[in-house]
């Protein structure tokens, strides 16, 4: 059945989901950023793996994927066996895959190197790229973003807009008590404080009316998973809410020691939570108006240390995911030859973020100057 | 409005004698964290501003824990060495040491929070927790226990003897996968982690190279149950000749440590960050650069450190009052003293201090707590609210007479600044005597759950 199908269905019968048949008109006009943190430092080798270079298995000798289990997507590359799913994806051409993607002189430091990628600068009081991006193209959006997990540093500046939200239940349930003080705080810190909490009420009280919670009633949790985070951004996307970046973020990529285990169940999370998310998408008729992108601070290195684990590299790689993703991939395959034993960066991230800026959010005043990639 | 000026005004002139007025008292309060509620309340006047950090600078001088430590059954953590037994066995005990052990020493740790009156060393004990991160999952529970006990015995002491315990002992070895750095193996997380976030700061005063040599200096080092300590293995340790910060020789963990301490950037960093704690999120650079010069002269004593700091014209300035937020930590230390709860629900505390982002013994990462601004954002902000409840909602019909002996001592305008600086609100009726139960806790939310409690 059709998406168009399936909705006159629903019109028909109202009740099944109101809220989502009122809002087919403006849902198909609007873009969501949904953005996947690998925090800690991804293997780009282990994720996207060169498995024709004889070099990967000298530098791997224990944490080498067989090559009998990698999933291969052309006569060079493989998919880590823990993401069945985002191979699917590539076979479908909604998978982009960007190779050494880094900046130069790459700093080692996962704090350090977060801020670079965040603030697309070296300044470190710089503000987050996406706060000076939507500040300098003022919309009617109700907020810049909602940040589910990870760090908020994207969308941090003097006025920020945006939200963190674990679970959205509790959120519209606790906010309600909340008070608005009513007496003059001057402090920059404190105005702070006040803002914020304007800010939650102001939407706490669009989401209670707008957002339709049915596939999310059963997260009552404090603690919720990857894949619960995704469902409540599809629940906001289905209930045409204006926000245009989501962030959730997935831990323990920082795999020093022992990493086969941590990295393939870290992969898995990533895999199965995605699934369950681009089907719901799907279903929904909102996967040409989701883009979907992973990052991480940095790769590791090309040689494993003596701990069965990989220590803090350079350039790693990208996915980017959704219904208008040119499908392949982008850049070479990774030298690891040179370079001082890491991979070496050949995509500037801010070639990804210029894509972002100009074919995705189509913004009137750039901020980021560099050539885009064509993935979109 | 008029009301408004005219509070700054008493509250912001400078006496030029600088005794203590009460807006002094709660900013030195508030940020020390002395709970001796008496002094506050009566005898502030009677100080100077120099005089009342000598006392909370000696009332944080070390004093043992006055809870029961807990004890760990040494047999089983003995096994995980012995060659009898399996390794499936040993993964089993493992797994079961760290579930109930690391429950042990959380229980611990908010207990003791909840009965010590040393509130400035357990300030100070969470700020070298959140220092030198390290997160329990990671760790065998004696260890991160011990850890623990030297951030108490050095937390106001010398700087080079707490990171020589701290490097001695096994927890952020453990953490940081040093016990797998060998000659052959190098594994270079804790060299790099002790550089930029335990000693000397992120920046261009040590290289790629200083790093990786670093690495080596601290290999071979495994980590022996009955003293609790790292012990070298001469056969594991790399002895290669080594450049470290452009001097060369064979470098082990305590020439490693000497080579840091004696490097000018780590009494900056160490200065720099006891500043965010207790000055301002922004420091003025030359003054760091005076304070830190004496901290080194000072032969890394954090003590006459510390003193300065609090002793500063910065400390004291207009603009450095109420500009901190409180953690999750301070929330719960700056209540108890008003609300006199016994250590009964530590559970409770201990989900809430979770909730609110700050789970002892589990810091988000290596960096520990960023703290300051970070401490606001929507979620935390409705979960700091919840804890303050949840806590204000543990007063008990026992404790009521016990704190309203608290309350009668205090003249009820000298009882609001513990919840509120600058702006009072002519609304809040703060007197408790004589009341119900609930109407006490219903002020007891209006005093906490104002939003000038989340600043100090």
């Amino acid at each position: 059945m059709q998406r168009r199908d399936f909705l006159k269905l629903l019109s028909v019968f109202p009740f099944l989901n109101p809220s989502n048949a009122l809002s087919i008109e403006s849902n198909t006009k609007r873009k969501y950023l949904i953005l996947i943190e690998l925090k800690g430092g991804n293997d780009g080798l282990n994720t996207v793996i060169p498995y024709k270079d004889p070099l990967y298995y000298e530098n791997r000798p224990t944490l080498q994927i067989p090559v009998d289990k990698v999933l291969k997507i052309n006569s060079e590359l493989g998919l880590n066996p823990a993401l069945p799913a985002l191979k699917k994806l590539y076979q479908d051409d909604d998978l982009s895959i960007i190779q050494n993607v880094g900046y130069n002189s790459p700093n080692k430091s996962h704090f350090t190197s977060l801020d670079i990628w965040e603030s697309a600068s070296r300044d470190k009081e710089a503000n987050g790229w996406l706060y000076e991006l939507f500040k300098k193209n003022p919309s009617n959006n109700l907020i810049d973003a909602m940040v589910f997990s990870g760090s908020t540093g994207l969308f941090e500046g003097s006025s920020p807009n945006f939200l963190k939200v674990k679970n959205l239940n509790n959120f519209l349930k606790r906010s309600k008590s909340l008070k608005i003080p009513n007496y003059l705080l001057s402090d920059p810190t404190q105005k702070h404080l006040l803002d914020s909490i304007k800010l939650i009420k102001k939407v706490a009280l669009r989401l209670e009316n707008e957002l339709n919670l049915d596939e999310i009633k059963h997260i009552k949790k404090e603690r919720v998973g990857i894949s619960d985070q995704l469902m409540q951004v599809s629940s906001l996307m289905q209930s045409n809410v204006s926000i245009p970046v989501f962030k959730v973020s997935i831990n323990n990529f920082d795999t020093h020691a022992n990493q086969s285990d941590i990295h393939k169940k870290n992969l898995t999370e990533l895999n199965n939570s995605l699934d369950k998310f681009i089907k719901n998408l799907k279903f929904n008729g909102l996967w040409n108006d989701a883009l979907i992108m992973t990052y991480s601070e940095f790769g590791r290195r090309i040689l494993e240390n003596g701990s069965k684990g990989t220590d803090h590299g350079e350039a790693s790689c990208m996915f980017c995911m959704g219904g208008k993703v040119k499908g392949g991939i982008h850049g070479k395959l990774p030298d690891l030859l040179n370079n001082n034993g890491n991979v070496a960066t050949k995509i500037d991230f801010k070639e990804v973020y210029a894509t972002l800026q100009n074919e995705w959010f189509k913004v009137d005043k750039r901020i980021i100057k560099n050539t885009p990639l064509n993935f979109l | 409005m008029k009301i408004f000026v005219s509070y700054i005004f008493i509250f912001f002139i400078p006496t030029f004698t600088h005794a203590l007025i009460i807006e002094d008292t709660r900013h030195l309060w508030s940020r020390t964290g002395f709970s001796n509620a008496d002094f506050i309340l009566n005898n502030y006047s009677e100080h100077t501003r120099e005089e009342a950090v000598n006392l909370i600078i000696d009332s944080g001088s070390y004093s043992a824990p006055v809870t029961k430590l807990p004890e760990f059954d040494d047999n089983l953590y003995l096994k995980l060495k012995s060659k009898a037994i399996s390794k499936n066995e040993k993964r089993e005990i493992l797994r079961l040491l760290r579930k109930q052990d690391k429950k042990k020493n959380s229980n611990w740790w908010h207990r003791e929070i909840l009965s010590s009156n040393n509130a400035f060393q357990e300030k100070m004990v969470v700020f070298w927790h959140s220092h030198f991160a390290a997160k329990a999952s990671k760790v065998l529970p004696p260890y991160m226990l011990e850890q623990n006990q030297i951030f108490r015995r050095n937390s106001l002491g010398s700087f080079k003897n707490l990171l020589y315990e701290v490097m001695h002992n096994p927890t952020i070895h453990q953490f940081l996968d040093n016990t797998k750095n060998t000659a052959k193996k190098p594994n270079e997380n804790l060299a790099r982690e002790l550089l930029e976030l335990y000693t000397m700061g992120e920046g261009e005063h040590y290289s790629e190279k200083d790093v990786k040599n670093m690495a080596k200096a601290l290999s071979g080092l495994y980590h022996d149950y009955s003293t609790k300590k790292m012990k070298l293995s001469h056969k594991r340790k790399d002895s290669s000749y080594m450049t470290i910060f452009n001097k060369s020789a064979t470098f082990g963990l305590d020439e490693a440590i000497k080579l840091i301490l004696e490097h000018p950037n780590t009494s900056k960093f160490i200065t720099l960050k006891l500043w965010r704690e207790f000055i301002s999120e922004d420091p003025s650079v030359q003054k760091l650069n005076s304070l830190s010069k004496l901290f080194n002269d000072s032969n890394y004593d954090i003590k006459t450190l510390v003193f300065e700091i609090l002793n500063s014209e910065e400390f004291w300035s207009a603009k450095n009052r109420n500009n901190l937020v409180k953690s999750p930590f301070d929330l719960i230390a700056s209540s108890k003293i008003i609300l006199h709860i016994p250590s009964s629900s530590i559970f409770s505390l201990r989900n809430q201090m979770k909730n609110s982002g700050q789970k002892l013994f589990d810091p988000p990462d290596v960096n520990g707590w960023l703290g300051g601004r970070r401490w606001i954002n929507s979620d935390l902000i409705i979960s700091r609210k919840r804890l303050l409840v949840k806590y204000i909602e543990k007063v008990t019909k026992n404790n009521l007479s016990e704190l309203q002996v608290a309350i009668d001592k205090a003249e009820n305008k000298k009882y609001q600044f513990f919840a509120i600086g600058k702006n009072i609100p002519e609304n809040i009726d703060i007197k408790f005597s004589n009341t119900s139960l609930k109407s006490l806790r219903n002020k007891l939310k209006s005093v906490l759950l104002d939003h000038s409690f989340n600043f100090k």
